[in-house]
């Protein structure tokens, strides 16, 4: 199975390629939304993205609503991983299709038990 | 010279253990070094004590000191999160409360008890199910108790208030969303689910205050650490709580834990459920 | 109209000690305060503007910093370039920074992080309101919450 980790910051992105390595997926990385797009458009379907929200370019909200327009990525699960937790943004974020939300700063379980919470069977040991 | 150093620590935390296991039959294995140790370093800290030599001196002086409760709570704290194991969530949002709300359409009461429930995140994610589903529970009694040896993380419990780390845990985010507030550093739970909520100190070997009758008692990854006997008894006892066709939920570990007497064992989706058997 | 800053030290405490519970091994511990050479300190600080105004920032020792990015790229200290240590510390300010900008009653934005050497420009950080001094691998850390008062006030008339 292959995850895309969305986030401008490579420290970030190198502990969730860890994290969800760990846990058994292949990763590709990308480092603003649009990045993410074009590697998708270029045959790089994730089964799962973890999508930042602040990043230039394009960014988390921006992804996920591009993604949910699109027939041919419906089955892409979305779930944020940003600092932002104000409720209304959450709510948006949801809203645009993101199916889960993590708030950074978040510990490998969380990211685990999450991932599990979507179906992704033994993800949770 | 450390050898010598790490036996005389053994005998102090054997002494540490026998206490807890005097006051609240929860029996510790004094070979788990980093258990006592991480549980026991932050108490120190606060209590100025420098090391397990001079602890295990202050409490066989007192044993019903503020430091000697701190011990006995820190020892037998109980981790928690939201939907933990998420298994018995899905068979109680899928089959037991459905079941047992349409059983209790005539009364339109339904009590549920936490018992362990440390900082209460089981109980709440019991009281998020209940206002989610399909079932307008506007105008039921409904009671949600949860019980625990410690009173700090009933203090807590109480406050319903959970740190950005806390709320990551199998808390999906649209219950995230629907069911908290930003509060400074934290997220406070709804109104409307803390209002079912009640939490209160209990020790499962002392004598246990008046309880109403339960529908429901989750009591999970706590009665391994008793002693069989204890663990048959606090089992009888909370069967004699139980309504006739009550349930009880234990850890999901603990489902080869001796005999479960008294009960029918069921599997219920991807959960072993207990359920009160009529004699 | 802006707010001020309802944050306590005990909250930025807590703020400090959650975000390297997630990230690091280990917390930091409470220490003496900062009185690192100035040449060595290295900053990173991101920007809050909304409801209110001002930065966030983290401060540490050459070293510190190294060891930091050491942990967050799970690789040797001599693996490390400086562009690798300039990201590693700012993605602790952002999320440093997004807590406090959490504990806000309205909306605000959080900019993406800037990384200094030397000790951060920003002036009147010494006198900040907030600010948690603490050790981690004994490296110096200061963590600083400062007003934008010339923002906030005009806000205000």
């Amino acid at each position: 199975m292959l995850a895309m980790v969305i986030d401008d910051s490579r420290a970030m992105r190198s502990i969730l390629r860890r994290i969800v390595g760990e846990l058994g997926f292949d990763v590709v990385e990308a480092a603003d939304g649009q990045q993410a797009l074009d590697l998708m458009g270029d045959g790089q379907v994730p089964q799962i993205a973890l999508v930042d929200w602040n990043m230039p370019v394009l960014d988390g909200l921006g992804f996920v609503t591009s993604v949910r327009s699109r027939k041919e990525w419906r089955d892409v699960t979305l779930m944020m991983v940003t600092t932002e937790s104000e409720h209304g943004q959450i709510v948006r974020a949801l809203a645009a299709g993101a199916h889960e939300y993590v708030i950074k700063p978040f510990t490998a379980d969380a990211i685990a038990e999450k991932l599990q919470l979507l179906g992704f069977a033994g993800a949770a040991s | 010279m450390s050898a010598a150093i790490d036996v005389r620590a053994d005998v102090h935390r054997e002494m540490i253990g026998r206490f807890v296991e005097s006051r609240s039959a929860i029996v510790l294995p004094a070979e788990k070094h980093y258990l006592f140790d991480a549980r026991l370093q932050p108490v120190m800290r606060e209590y100025g004590v420098s090391d397990l030599v001079e602890l295990a001196n202050q409490i066989s002086r007192n044993g019903s000191s503020p430091l000697a409760q701190a011990v006995i709570e820190a020892m037998t704290t109980n981790e928690t999160s939201f939907f933990r194991d998420i298994h018995p969530f899905d068979a109680l949002n899928e089959t037991i409360l459905p079941e047992l709300i349409r059983a209790r359409q005539q009364s339109k009461r339904l009590a549920i008890w936490s018992a362990a429930c440390s900082t209460g995140q089981e109980l709440y994610s019991i009281a998020m199910l209940l206002d989610s589903g399909v079932a307008n529970l506007s105008d039921w009694d409904i009671t949600l108790h949860g019980t625990d040896l410690s009173t700090e993380v009933l203090a807590r419990a109480r406050s319903a208030r959970y740190s950005a780390l806390e709320v990551n845990r199998g808390l999906r985010a649209q219950y995230l969303a629907k069911y908290f507030i930003r509060d400074g550093t934290h997220y406070l739970l709804a109104e409307h689910l803390r209002a079912w909520a009640t939490f209160d100190r209990l020790n499962f070997i002392e004598p246990w205050p008046g309880l109403p009758r339960f529908d429901i008692v989750l009591c999970r990854n706590v009665l391994i650490y008793f002693e069989l006997e204890v663990r048959q008894q606090i089992i009888r006892r909370i069967r004699d709580v139980l309504a006739p066709d009550g349930y009880l939920i234990l850890g999901s570990a603990e489902t080869s834990v001796g005999d479960v007497q008294g009960f029918t064992r069921l599997s219920v989706g991807r959960s072993t459920i207990y359920r009160k058997e009529a004699h | 109209m802006s707010e001020m800053i309802m944050l306590e030290h005990r909250d930025l405490e807590d703020i400090v000690s959650q975000v390297w519970t997630s990230l690091m091994d280990q917390e930091p511990a409470n220490t003496a305060p900062w009185d690192p050479v100035a040449s060595d300190v290295v900053a990173a600080g991101v920007a809050i503007s909304g409801c209110w105004n001002g930065w966030v920032i983290v401060e540490t020792s050459q070293q510190g910093a190294l060891d930091l990015a050491s942990t967050l790229f799970d690789l040797p200290m001599d693996e490390i370039a400086p562009s690798d240590l300039a990201d590693a510390l700012g993605e602790v300010a952002n999320i440093v920074g997004g807590s406090v900008k959490s504990t806000l009653a309205g909306t605000a934005q959080l900019s993406l992080p800037s990384v200094e050497q030397g000790p951060s420009t920003i002036a009147g950080l010494s006198e900040a309101s907030l600010q948690v001094h603490a050790a981690w691998h004994s490296h110096p850390l200061r963590i600083s919450v400062l007003d934008d008062n010339s923002k906030n006030m005009q806000e205000q008339s």
